[in-house]
């Protein structure tokens, strides 16, 4: 096993070793962010909130991909502890300037007057500089969707928008360049990762394969693990908890695998969900619609579907799509591996049926073996970066004759837990699909849930809106030639 | 794409901090360099709206390792006070507690973790009292904050009587968090004789001067503010960063040490104020032409715990109920409510938007009942030119364009035909509406509190030519050191790269106003100028006989050009010196190359019994159309297009105005639509994150988003003739709310019915229930 505390990486252009036995190391559980800030050099990145909601923290993180290409990923620096960066450029807003001249993408927001205060300024240039790097021509839905985790409150964005328009499509040609050879190549040649890090009464692993995470696990019964950790530094972070043993499975390589045969998909639960989007190429039914609502770019780089079932918030947005796709669960554990159907997770609130010393390992999801019609609305007060407050999907087959066959109408935020209408499945099965019996369908929704009030919404707001959203996934599958005046 | 900018050389047309923002070089509270022994402050608040507090134990705290002091109100050496107008907030609780999020006790401590951990091991024993949360409590309760105020023009009850339509209505909007990109700080550094300097993120350095010393208990002279910039203020910092400044300030007196005090974003979403809820019941008489002849409006505002600036908030709601229609017979009666709830605050618009919203409806209303455009409603009851232009309070109406931006707007925007594409869309969707609403801004420009119309500033020019600007002003975000900049190189004829606007501070220009009321640039570029001429005057002397003996003439100061750093003669401008050189020859000549400004608002007074007077040095107008469109099942709300002219007079900067106008109107947009305060029902404030504080983002802009400065224009009696912008356009995002109801009411076209604000997707899903239901 590697015995040694160090980790490696660069710093923009700087190779930086950060040694967690030396006393005045920092714990290692420590924030990018936090850490960046107490570097003289790093106070360019801004703290905004500490939770992953405005995006003043966001930073690049590059490193190369299966093809050794450098790619470059936007990340929240406040919801990530010190290890990730192991062998990974971390690219900051003081790394742009090159030899004090503007990078494009700042002189952009200089340009387009994309900056007043300037506080969220760092950030947005940081998102900026991915969408640069990344190449790709974005249109102005992309941009929108790739900076939704920015927030401003002087611009009015407006100009941002403008800013980002004129950088996208270009080739991404940057003095980082010059030197993105020689640092890819430095990055592939790291040590490994340390394993074990005992630092300021903090036990932080980071087992190198599964075995090694499974028996960690067993051996620390009270460990934390965590696949993105966007949920785990968040209780850092805002609550000020202290964590005295960690097992991080980020990046496991096990754990990371997508996979695609006849019977369907099989995805890694510590594959971030942008990698996901990136690799399931629109093929798995409501995925990109999920990913379009699920939090923000830079969140999406770091989080997993593993994270968020192991989460299981009553309103994770994976849920009630994984559940509309019949999906299979395989978590393993001393006792070997087993497959749970993603209905039998959940017991109650935030309460599964994964046993404390099992990890979860992937995520399967089956082809539909007859055609069937899938659809998720996420309803949210605001259209991005929100948590739902009710969340729909819903998958059924209509034969020949327009009957409905083995529907599933899953929802999110209407319970203690993500679950199915199922009057209202019953409602719709082996009945023909017509307007009166969505209706139907949509009324007795009231039977099935008593939601609560909160600060998303009361209720009463959540019962119109699930009825809503129902009506709104099914309609969409009436006669498409309807459909204008239905919608 | 244009060349790189080196960072060397600033660009003129651009926020003179842009270079440093997009390379992260610009320093904030929480980038300052710490100075060796700094301890981190923290606040222990209140988790009760309302009690006694019977016993406490700090001892668990105090032991903690790393912890330095903890203390309460005890320890405060001076005044236990820090209310900006009327000394009702004390500073630390002292035994009893009126709202969740008042401060208790302070902690200094190694670490920022260390400081929260200390909080968290404090053990507070509270006997509660029942609270106050809601304006209709404190009504039935009779709990107000200072006397009721009326302002009235004509008689609307006799009116009522002769109108063919008289009809009531209530209208609720709610209030909003600032949620400035910096949350509250302050580092507060010890020095010798008791002296205190202060970084603070405050728009208001003089009172947070004030409030420091009064807490600390020495004179003014010992405290030094000092405001770089800010991440953002909004108003939220125009009181209420004096709370962290002299928290910070009471620990490093006690501790000797330098205190560094950031408050978390869920501290500082908790326990600051907000924008005022008003609740409001009105009265109005109409003719069937849609001329509105009499209104009468009770407002009542959330004040919260303590006064704060909600009087004068009140007073801007009362002069703004009018918005921008000549009502002759208006009687508007305005009351503060006292609840358990942090003291609200000012917010971009201060009162002004609540104001406006009531008449809005009205005109809505009326618009309804009489079948006309609601656009048509709005033109016939504008303030008029020559007549029909004088407001409830007695100021006369000057220099009015509405109705030449109404025609223009709707021209440029296409009113019409997209009316009808609007109805005819509306006709053909069953759960997707569209709605389109136009209205105007009128927005009464100077501190209605007359005596803090005014302002200072220093000049100082070096031997080198180089120029250093102080003024009372605080750098927000605005662009108002950029206008400073303009204004001075204009004055002295020189390019912006020789100056430099310093960190407001105290210690060199005393005795300022906040920079709020959107007077930033309109007080202090005066003062800037009349510093900035002062000095040319002293090198026009100089450069009179320099020039003069050039030419070989005799040359006075009316001769004399300035510009792009020469001076001229005018008539034979071969004969030239540089400004440098000019300089130089100053100062060996013993010329004084420091000058002071100063200036106050000439003209302006109002009477608060009486309700007359003159409140305001000018108007701003706008005017706004938007479209949105709604999904009636989800809630979903899409701008699809706004169109914008304002009235900025002749632009001191037009890029900086332009992104005012942007930032205020989706900030508007935002208190329209997702921005929602929800409490539980003992008055827990439930969105204290942005998890669940929802602001807009990059997708909640206008897709099609499109913004004029209307040309009305020098403006008399300003600086350079322009107008202040800060403020007005906030407003004219009503437009989008007004959308709403628009696309909504399709669902019922004849039913009158009560909107608030905001429209949230629940508010928008549950009204469309109401409005089908019979
Ligand atoms: C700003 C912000 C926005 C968000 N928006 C959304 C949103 O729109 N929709 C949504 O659904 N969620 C959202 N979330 C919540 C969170 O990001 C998601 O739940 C995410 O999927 C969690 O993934 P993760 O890998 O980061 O979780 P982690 O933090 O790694 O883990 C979450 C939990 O799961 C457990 N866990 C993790 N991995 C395993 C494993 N392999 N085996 C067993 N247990 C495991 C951890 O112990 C922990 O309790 C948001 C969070 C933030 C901070
Ligand atoms: S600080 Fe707000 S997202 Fe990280
Ligand atoms: S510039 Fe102030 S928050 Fe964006």
């Amino acid at each position: 096993m590697n015995q040694s505390q160090t980790i490696f990486f660069y710093w923009n252009q700087q190779h930086v070793e950060l040694d967690f036995s030396r006393p005045e190391a920092p714990r290692p559980s420590t924030t990018v962010l936090n850490w960046l800030r107490s570097q003289h050099q790093g106070k360019g990145t801004k703290e905004g909130c500490a939770e992953g909601d405005c995006g003043a923290c966001t930073v690049v993180a590059a490193w190369p991909d299966e093809n050794s290409v450098m790619r470059y990923h936007a990340v929240n620096s406040c919801l990530i502890f010190l290890p990730w960066l192991h062998g990974k450029q971390l690219i900051t807003v003081e790394g742009l300037a090159d030899n004090g001249h503007l990078h494009p993408v700042q002189q952009a927001v200089v340009d387009f007057n994309g900056t007043q205060c300037g506080f969220c300024t760092p950030g947005i240039v940081m998102s900026l500089f991915a969408i640069y790097k990344n190449g790709a021509s974005a249109g102005r839905e992309d941009v929108v969707l790739a900076m939704s985790g920015n927030l401003c409150r002087c611009t009015g964005y407006e100009p941002i928008l403008e800013a980002a328009m004129s950088i996208t499509g270009l080739p991404g040609h940057d003095h980082l360049s010059d030197t993105e050879a020689e640092i890819a190549a430095k990055l592939k040649e790291m040590p490994e990762a340390p394993v074990r890090i005992n630092h300021q009464e903090q036990l932080y692993m980071k087992p190198a394969s599964l075995s090694e995470a499974i028996s960690l696990r067993q051996a620390h019964p009270q460990a934390v693990v965590f696949c993105g950790g966007t949920d785990v530094a968040l209780a850092q972070t805002k609550k000020f908890i202290e964590y005295h043993e960690l097992i991080d499975l980020t990046g496991l390589k096990e754990l990371t695998s997508f996979t695609e045969d006849e019977s369907g998909w099989t995805i890694g639960a510590a594959l971030p969900l942008e990698a996901i989007h990136r690799r399931h190429d629109g093929r798995i039914p409501m995925f990109d619609a999920l990913f379009r609502v699920f939090a923000s770019k830079q969140i999406r780089e770091t989080a997993t579907l593993g994270g968020n079932l192991g989460t299981a918030s009553p309103i994770g947005d994976t849920w009630p799509v994984l559940m509309a796709l019949e999906a299979m669960v395989v978590v393993s554990g001393p006792g070997g591996q087993r497959t749970i159907d993603i209905g039998n997770i959940i017991t109650g609130y935030r309460r599964t049926a994964i046993l404390p010393d099992e990890i979860i390992l992937e995520i399967k999801i089956p082809k539909p073996k007859t055609e069937r019609n899938f659809k998720f609305l996420k309803l949210s007060k605001r259209r991005q970066m929100d948590i739902a407050t009710v969340s729909v999907a819903v998958s059924f087959t209509i034969d020949s004759k327009g009957i409905v066959h083995d529907p599933i109408l899953a929802f999110g935020g209407m319970s203690d837990r993500p679950e199915r209408a199922t009057l209202a499945e019953q409602v719709l099965h082996g009945h023909l699909f017509d307007e009166e019996r969505i209706d139907k369908a949509c009324r007795t929704l009231n039977d099935n849930f008593r939601p609560i009030s909160d600060a998303r919404s009361s209720a009463e707001g959540r019962t119109i809106l699930a009825e809503n959203g129902l009506k709104k996934c099914l309609n969409h599958f009436i006669n498409p030639q309807n459909k204008q005046t239905n919608e | 794409m244009n060349k790189a900018s080196s960072l060397q050389e600033p660009s003129p047309t651009h926020h003179d901090s842009a270079l440093r923002h997009v390379t992260g070089q610009s320093q904030f509270i929480d980038d300052m360099a710490e100075p060796a022994g700094t301890l981190h402050g923290a606040v222990y608040f209140s988790k009760w709206a309302s009690g006694r507090i019977v016993s406490y134990d700090l001892e668990k705290a105090a032991k903690l390792p790393g912890v330095a002091a903890i203390i309460d109100f005890t320890a405060i050496g001076g005044d236990n006070q820090m209310g900006p107008v009327v000394h009702d907030e004390p500073c630390l609780a002292d035994g009893n507690v009126t709202f969740r999020g008042q401060a208790i006790f302070l902690v200094a401590a190694r670490s920022r973790e260390i400081s929260r951990r200390a909080l968290a091991s404090i053990q507070v024993k509270v006997e509660e009292r029942p609270g106050i949360f809601t304006i209709d409590k404190a009504i039935e309760e009779n709990s107000f904050l200072g006397p009721a105020r009326k302002i009235c023009t004509g008689n609307p009850d006799e009116a009522f009587d002769k109108c063919d339509h008289v009809i009531y209505g209530e209208l609720f909007t709610a209030g909003q968090e600032h949620w400035y990109l910096e949350t509250q700080s302050a580092l507060c550094i010890p020095g010798e004789e008791g002296r205190m300097t202060v970084y603070a993120s405050t728009q208001n350095p003089t009172e947070t001067q004030a409030i420091v010393s009064e807490v600390l208990g020495v004179s003014r002279h010992s405290v030094t503010v000092v405001v770089k910039r800010m991440g953002g203020a909004f108003g939220g910092k125009e009181t209420q960063g004096n709370h962290v400044a002299a928290w910070a300030a009471i620990l490093a007196q006690h501790t000797g040490k330098p205190i560094k005090m950031r408050l978390t974003r869920d501290e500082d979403q908790k326990v600051t104020g907000k924008r005022h809820p008003f609740r409001s019941n009105w009265q109005a008489g109409f003719t069937s032409d849609g001329m509105l002849i009499a209104l009468k409006a009770n407002l009542f505002s959330d004040g919260g715990a303590a006064t704060d600036l909600s009087w004068a908030i009140m007073e801007r709601a009362m002069f703004h109920v009018d918005n921008a229609y000549y009502i002759p017979n208006l009687e508007v009666n305005g009351r503060v409510c006292f609840t358990n709830l942090p003291s609200n605050t000012a917010f971009r618009g201060f009162g002004g938007p609540q104001g406006m919203a009531i008449t809005e409806q009205v005109m809505n209303r009326i618009a309804l009942l009489t079948g006309l455009d609601p656009v048509e409603v709005r033109r016939r009851n504008l303030y008029g030119t020559t007549e029909r232009n004088i407001t409830h309070y007695g100021q006369r109406v000057d220099r009015n364009p509405m109705e030449e931006m109404a025609v223009r707007l709707m021209d440029k925007g296409d009113y019409i035909s997209r009316m009808e594409g609007v109805d005819a869309f509306n006709k053909s969707h069953r759960h997707i509406r569209r709605g389109l609403a136009m209205m105007p801004v009128k927005f009464g420009i100077s501190f209605t509190t007359t005596f803090l119309n005014q302002a200072g500033a220093l000049v100082n020019i070096y031997q080198d030519g180089s120029v250093v600007i102080h003024h009372g002003g605080t750098e927000m975000g605005q662009g108002l050191n950029t206008k400073i900049i303009a204004v001075a190189a204009t004055e002295l004829g020189i390019s912006a790269k020789r100056i430099v606007v310093e960190p407001t501070n105290t210690m060199v220009v005393p005795n300022t106003s906040a920079t709020a009321a959107s007077s930033g640039s309109d007080l202090n570029g005066m003062a800037v100028r009349d510093a900035a001429a002062k000095l040319r005057n002293r090198l026009s002397t100089v450069a009179c006989r320099i020039l003069g003996e050039q030419a070989r003439m005799i040359v006075s100061p009316a001769d004399l050009m300035f510009d792009d750093d020469y001076i001229r003669l005018e008539q034979r401008p071969e004969m030239q010196l540089a400004f440098t050189d000019l300089v130089k020859q100053a100062y060996l000549n013993q010329v004084s190359l420091s000058a002071t400004g100063y200036y106050r608002t000439p003209g302006i007074w109002y009477d608060k019994e009486q309700g007359r007077g003159k409140p305001f040095h000018y108007f701003a107008f706008g005017m706004a159309l938007a479209e949105v469109e709604v999904d009636l099942l989800t809630g979903d709300v899409r701008t699809l297009r706004a169109d914008i002219l304002h009235d900025v007079g002749n632009s001191l900067h037009r890029t900086i105005d332009l992104g005012q106008i942007q930032g205020a109107f989706v900030q508007g947009i935002g208190w329209c639509t997702t921005e929602e305060l929800r409490y539980s029902k003992d008055g827990e404030l439930l969105n204290f994150s942005p998890d669940t504080y929802k602001i807009p983002t990059i997708d909640d802009i206008p897709v099609e988003f499109n913004i004029d400065l209307f040309p009305t224009g020098a403006n008399p009696g300003t600086i350079h003739g322009s107008k202040a912008v800060g403020e007005p356009p906030f407003m004219l995002a009503l437009s989008v709310w007004l959308a709403i109801q628009y696309a909504l009411q399709s669902v019922a076209p004849e039913k009158v019915f009560s909107y608030s604000l905001p429209a949230t997707n629940e508010k928008i899903v549950k009204w469309v229930e109401e409005l089908r239901a019979d």
